[in-house]
């Protein structure tokens, strides 16, 4: 589904809407005014195109600020998270989804190991401002400057989790929800990201907060989802973890 | 007299080193079955590679999706988190170009969709049927063919009887060529596939899926 931001549906409604006056005839065969109907064409392209910005199955958050709190207590409250996630990348073009499977360890302030088991093995480790990569046992390690593409990809998993993205400025951010999740869509500002993704759409649920689901959505169809299952908070990971080469 | 002395010197000059040594000697190929080279057998529908790739000095990784569809190659190279790099189609006609449909800013370069271009052609022997001419090898049960496309030539070396090529050479003259090597194969494609381009690319290719 194609999706508009609110200045440019607003737009495109005022350009049906002017359309429609230019074009529609106003009087006819019967001579009868068909103006009165222009606010109701009006109303039903707007609301076509606001319905166009939302996601299927989902509706808008009525109050954000619950699912502001709700996050910001759960990420508080949480010190480490085990996970394991499955990774669906749909190549829409090739008609084929790509599974990749592997684990996740988080532990404040700033340790990741993002770490694929199947179809191959590869681990990116961030542990403070150090980055490292295990590819297959070959480690490198990078500073930031030269993959700063990499590490802001890393950066929106972490700020996912502990939910700095309310009032990050890099992203705009809109609320959805339905019975299970509150889903937060966030749209890159920073254009060189504007670039590679259209969105990340993260899956909060309803329960405890908890990250579910993670969508990095690229301009075109194809998108990447990550599935977060077997999720353990406040448990024991050894800083050994964070540290390339350990298993 | 010395008319002909210069004829049989311009005779020498330009036909000799045409002659020089069997490899570009024509084979006589009466009664003998020759299969048509390829890296990807016809029949193939879908492979997937573990992938590292060199790009003047910059590392990629990830997974190579080669994917076939009502005779259009379809290719993906993705990295290991999901990020796409290119993803690109080599159509059924061996006349219509290969035709990016994305590529990642880093890598929009006119040198690097050039090398890529040629790469991916000489991969699915994206010529011509009859831009091709074989050669002979020193090798038992191998044969060389020879494409030339757009000025250039490219050599396979191959197994005249299952059509499997061990490796494809770029001809050019006094410039980089690109190489690939292929060995390991599964029944439809090589499990390890090396390409390179002194001092440019070097892309490295393991079969992680059938």
């Amino acid at each position: 589904m194609k999706r508009y931001n609110n200045s440019f549906s607003v737009a495109l409604c005022g350009f049906f809407v002017k359309l429609c006056v230019t074009t529609f005839p106003q009087r006819d065969t019967k001579g009868r005014n068909l103006q009165i109907f222009f606010p109701l064409i009006a109303f039903l392209l707007f609301t076509a195109t606001l319905t166009a910005q939302t996601h299927s199955g989902f509706k808008n958050v009525a109050d954000v600020t619950i699912v502001k709190e709700g996050v910001r207590k759960a990420s508080a409250e949480m010190n480490s998270l085990s996970s394991k996630f499955i990774q669906e990348k749909h190549l829409t073009m090739m008609d084929e989804v790509l599974i990749s499977k592997g684990r996740f360890l988080f532990k404040k302030e700033n340790n990741i190991r993002w770490e694929y088991t199947t179809p191959i093995r590869y681990a990116i480790i961030i542990r403070g401002d150090r980055f490292v990569i295990n590819n297959d046992g070959k480690i490198s390690e990078f500073d930031t400057g030269s993959n700063r593409l990499f590490k802001e990809i890393n950066n929106m998993i972490l700020m996912a989790i502990s939910g700095n993205f309310v009032d990050n400025p890099d992203f705009k951010a809109s609320f959805f929800e339905n019975d299970t999740f509150y889903l937060v869509s966030l749209k890159p500002q920073n254009e060189r990201l504007g670039d590679i993704l259209q969105s990340i759409d993260i899956y909060f649920d309803k329960k405890d907060f908890g990250v579910r689901k993670v969508k990095f959505v690229e301009p075109g169809d194809d998108f990447t989802l990550i599935v977060f299952t077997d999720q353990r908070v406040n448990v024991d990971i050894p800083d050994g973890q964070f540290i390339p080469g350990n298993e | 007299m010395r008319f002909k002395l210069l004829l049989i010197l311009l005779v020498v000059i330009f036909f000799l080193p045409g002659c020089s040594g069997s490899k570009k000697a024509a084979v006589n190929e009466s009664g003998i079955k020759i299969s048509l080279p390829r890296f990807f057998a016809p029949n193939f529908k879908k492979a997937l590679y573990k992938t590292d790739m060199t790009i003047y000095g910059r590392e990629l990784t990830g997974l190579m999706l080669f994917k076939k569809s009502n005779g259009i190659v379809r290719v993906a190279f993705i990295s290991e988190i999901g990020l796409k790099y290119f993803n690109l189609e080599i159509p059924a006609s061996d006349t219509a170009a290969i035709k990016f449909l994305y590529l990642t800013e880093m890598m929009n370069r006119k040198p690097v969709i050039k090398m890529l271009e040629t790469t991916f052609q000489m991969l699915f022997l994206h010529y011509p049927e009859n831009a091709g001419v074989y050669v002979s090898v020193n090798e038992p049960d191998r044969i060389g063919k020879v494409f030339t496309f757009n000025g250039e030539k490219v050599i396979y070396n191959y197994n005249r009887n299952s059509g499997q090529v061990s490796s494809a050479r770029q001809n050019k003259l006094l410039k980089p060529k690109i190489n690939i090597v292929a060995s390991n194969y599964a029944v439809q494609y090589p499990s390890r596939i090396q390409i390179r381009l002194k001092k440019k690319m070097e892309i490295n290719l393991y079969l992680i899926e059938e």
